[in-house]
């Protein structure tokens, strides 16, 4: 089982879009997938119209293992399955805070999926708590929307710091350029300057309003759409995703 | 059809709902999808004595996939590739595998027959909630045999498949099916298995060679003896097909140990009938027989193909192959022959007089037949006795060196015993005949080995002497030396065990055993 996490300390830089367009990617029957809603927002679970049961909260994610798998749903994707966020996961942090090994908990929670999944996705809320970082040591690979600005790259940078900085694995890190709009100068020179960074995929996403209106459809756009542009750039992405997973 | 564990049937019992009803009665914001249709078809396999059935499997190929499904939970317990659809096949032609494992356990020497074939249409819709979200599939299940002449009926089925995590809303779902909510009744697995086999198969149902009569003890033996030929002869008639189409050796198997049990009790009980009529028919079963002995041989030794590679050393197992090739030869030659026969007029026509000679119910002359009208019960006694003390004599005057004739004559009458036991077990305390015919199995066993064996060493060494000397038969006869050695071995030892294993028989355990069998029925 492969874990992706994606991950970034901004909110609005299409995060849920990508989790969930390359979790439906990812997924075959082959390679069963699982995708973990972490957001509080439950934004993933939403574009699957997917609702946790009432009797899910954090303390069951936190519980680990049987009390995860009875959570887990199916979503109306072929061997893609979705554990929905819960508005009690905003409390996680401080929940995790008060366990033993706060960090690891995640990843030894999850080892019961193993077999019955090849991928994970993590969908996570945007900041950086003991949450963000029990996800940093569970994934074998952090995936970072950015959208072509100054400010994205400054925190970027800041992330792989703090990975430096705190003992964890800055390899697993790979960032990609999200809503990418070449009308835009300064995107089009941010693109072109940071593509070739050892830490960023080469292919970006493009701004698409089909992306929003994943809001309105609740559906992968590359179930929906998948000839359109955003789709398509998706497909690409995933490939390199895969690829790099190999490599590692 | 093998069950994901979660999905529910519902079989329809009366007149079947109108699908385009469907999702009519679902809650407010609720709906079904578009239907869809698909066809698929489903082949069953078992060996004719239903042995997968029997340790509760169904074998089913579905799109190229065979699967070993547990009829109780109706999970698929294993599957192998099955590209083609073959009548028959055995166990182990599958590649290694769990199912060739399964299927070994079920049966290693019988072939597991392609028992039906049927074509499953469904028509399948998802059932939506209000968020506009799948949580189940409903899927109408038809069913007709592939064979479109047949006008088999089967039962039909709704069932419904809630996606993972959706189980709670199953009552809601169950509102998608439409009216009257009377019409189903939840179903298992095994349930429509049985279904479809009872619609599709119902050839060879129950076939069993065991015999199991229930006899009246008071009533003339003549009329069980006609029950139990009627038994033998209805399993010959049942395995004509399978010793026909050469499925396994099994059926030929069956058909001369049909042969034997009424050769047995005829001789066993001569007084039943006309000395002609027994005479007559005694003469055409013996005949019967000994048609079969040479292909019974013959499938016997290529049966044993791995058993004596094993025995020699690998530089000599090569050398057992022209063997074999010949073997199989004669095989196809042998089933030919006999296929003519059973095909030709002869064969038919004993049968066909065989039978009337059955079904004859009145009782002939006391005069011809002094046994005919005696009560079963008192015959029963006066034979198992007679056969019990003949078997002891026999086995008290082998000599030390107990000679092969003398181990011959004493396995054949082991085996009158145990045909007699058998035929007249339902007038026994149950527990009772178990008792005996476990009592006498270390002696079968070793009687039974030792003669095995003997005539393995004799066919062995027939062979041997009709080896051409010039093409290369070298090779081939040290493999034949090498097998008659160790079979020698073996049969010697056996040999040995015999007296120890023959005094533990006649002891006067035994003789509390057969007493207490016989005095049961006296009593009765």
């Amino acid at each position: 089982m492969k874990t992706i996490a994606l991950y970034s300390i901004k909110g609005g830089v299409g995060k849920t879009a990508a989790a969930v367009n390359l979790s439906y990617l990812a997924a075959t029957a082959a390679t069963p997938t699982l995708i973990c809603d972490l957001d509080p927002q439950g934004a993933s679970s939403f574009y699957f119209r997917i609702t946790a049961s009432r009797k899910h909260s954090s303390e069951k994610l936190l519980k680990g293992n049987d009390k995860i798998l009875k959570q887990i749903k199916a979503t109306d994707f072929p061997h893609l399955d979705l554990l929905p966020s819960d508005l009690s996961y905003r409390n996680l942090d401080i929940e995790l805070s008060e366990s033993k090994k706060p960090k690891k908990l995640l990843s030894k929670n999850l080892e019961g999926l193993e077999p019955e999944y090849r991928y994970l996705f993590f969908d996570c809320p945007p900041n950086l708590t003991l949450l963000s970082e029990s996800v940093f040591r569970a994934a074998d690979l952090i995936l970072v929307p950015l959208i072509p600005t100054t400010l994205s790259i400054r925190t970027f940078t800041q992330l792989i710091d703090f990975f430096a900085d705190n003992g964890l694995d800055a390899s697993k890190i790979a960032g990609f350029f999200s809503m990418e709009e070449r009308r835009k100068s300064m995107h089009r020179e941010i693109v072109e300057e940071y593509q070739n960074h050892p830490a960023m995929l080469r292919q970006t996403i493009p701004y698409s309003s089909d992306v929003e209106k994943m809001g309105l459809t609740r559906a992968p756009l590359n179930a929906t759409h998948p000839k359109s542009p955003a789709a398509k750039a998706y497909g690409k992405l995933w490939e390199e995703v895969k690829q790099l997973i190999v490599e590692n | 059809m093998s069950d994901a564990q979660e999905t529910l049937y519902l079989r329809i019992s009366t007149d079947a709902p109108l699908a385009q009803a469907v999702g009519q009665k679902l809650p407010a914001g609720w709906r079904v999808g578009k239907s869809s249709a698909h066809r698929e078809r489903l082949v069953f396999y078992d060996t004719f004595e239903e042995e997968a059935f029997r340790k509760g499997l169904a074998v089913m190929r579905r799109k190229g996939v065979l699967s070993v499904i547990d009829l109780d939970s109706g999970l698929v317990e294993a599957e192998t590739p099955l590209i083609h659809t073959p009548p028959h096949f055995f166990a182990s032609d599958l590649p290694e595998c769990k199912a060739r494992k399964k299927l070994l356990q079920c049966s290693r020497l019988r072939a597991f027959i392609n028992r039906c074939a049927i074509d499953r249409f469904v028509t399948s819709w998802r059932i939506v909630d209000q968020e506009d979200k799948t949580v189940a599939t409903l899927e109408f299940e038809s069913i007709h045999k592939s064979d479109k002449s047949s006008e088999a009926v089967f039962p039909r089925y709704y069932s419904i498949t809630p996606l993972k995590g959706f189980h709670k809303e199953l009552s809601t779902m169950l509102m998608a099916l439409p009216e009257p909510v009377d019409a189903y009744r939840v179903t298992s697995f095994r349930e429509r298995f049985a279904g479809i086999m009872e619609a599709a198969a119902p050839t060879g149902k129950g076939y069993s060679s065991k015999l199991h009569l229930q006899l009246d003890a008071r009533a003339p033996i003549h009329e069980n003896v006609r029950r139990l030929l009627q038994f033998t002869s209805s399993i010959m008639e049942a395995n004509e097909e399978g010793i026909r189409k050469d499925i396994d050796s099994e059926f030929l198997h069956d058909f001369r140990v049909s042969i034997r049990r009424s050769r047995s009790i005829l001789r066993l009980l001569s007084g039943v009938f006309e000395p002609e009529k027994t005479a007559w028919a005694l003469t055409g079963l013996r005949e019967l027989g000994k048609r079969t002995n040479d292909l019974r041989d013959s499938d016997v030794y290529l049966l044993r193909r791995d058993e004596y590679t094993q025995l020699l050393p690998p530089s000599l197992r090569p050398a057992l192959d022209p063997f074999f090739s010949d073997l199989e030869a004669e095989k196809r030659l042998h089933h030919r022959q006999f296929n003519r026969y059973l095909a030709g007029k002869e064969y038919p026509g004993f049968m066909a007089a065989l039978k009337e000679f059955i079904a004859k119910e009145a009782l002939p002359d006391e005069q011809t037949a002094p046994l005919a009208a005696r009560p079963t019960g008192e015959v029963a006694v006066k034979v198992i006795r007679k056969a019990l003390k003949k078997l002891l004599a026999h086995g008290r005057r082998a000599n030390s060196e107990t000679s092969d004739a003398e181990l011959h004559e004493l396995r054949i009458d082991c085996k009158k015993l145990r045909y007699l036991l058998e035929f007249f077990a339902s007038l026994f305390p149950p527990k009772a005949t178990v008792q005996a015919i476990r009592q006498m199995k270390s002696l079968q066993d070793n009687l039974g080995t030792f003669v095995d064996l003997s005539v393995q060493m004799e066919f062995l060494q027939s062979r041997l002497e009709a080896l051409p000397a010039d093409r290369g038969g070298i090779g081939e006869a040290a493999a034949i030396g090498g097998l008659l050695a160790t079979l020698y071995r073996e049969r010697e030892k056996v040999r040995e065990h015999f007296h120890e294993i023959f005094s533990g028989f006649d002891s006067s355990e035994t003789g509390e055993l057969f007493d207490e069998l016989l005095a049961g029925l006296a009593e009765a």
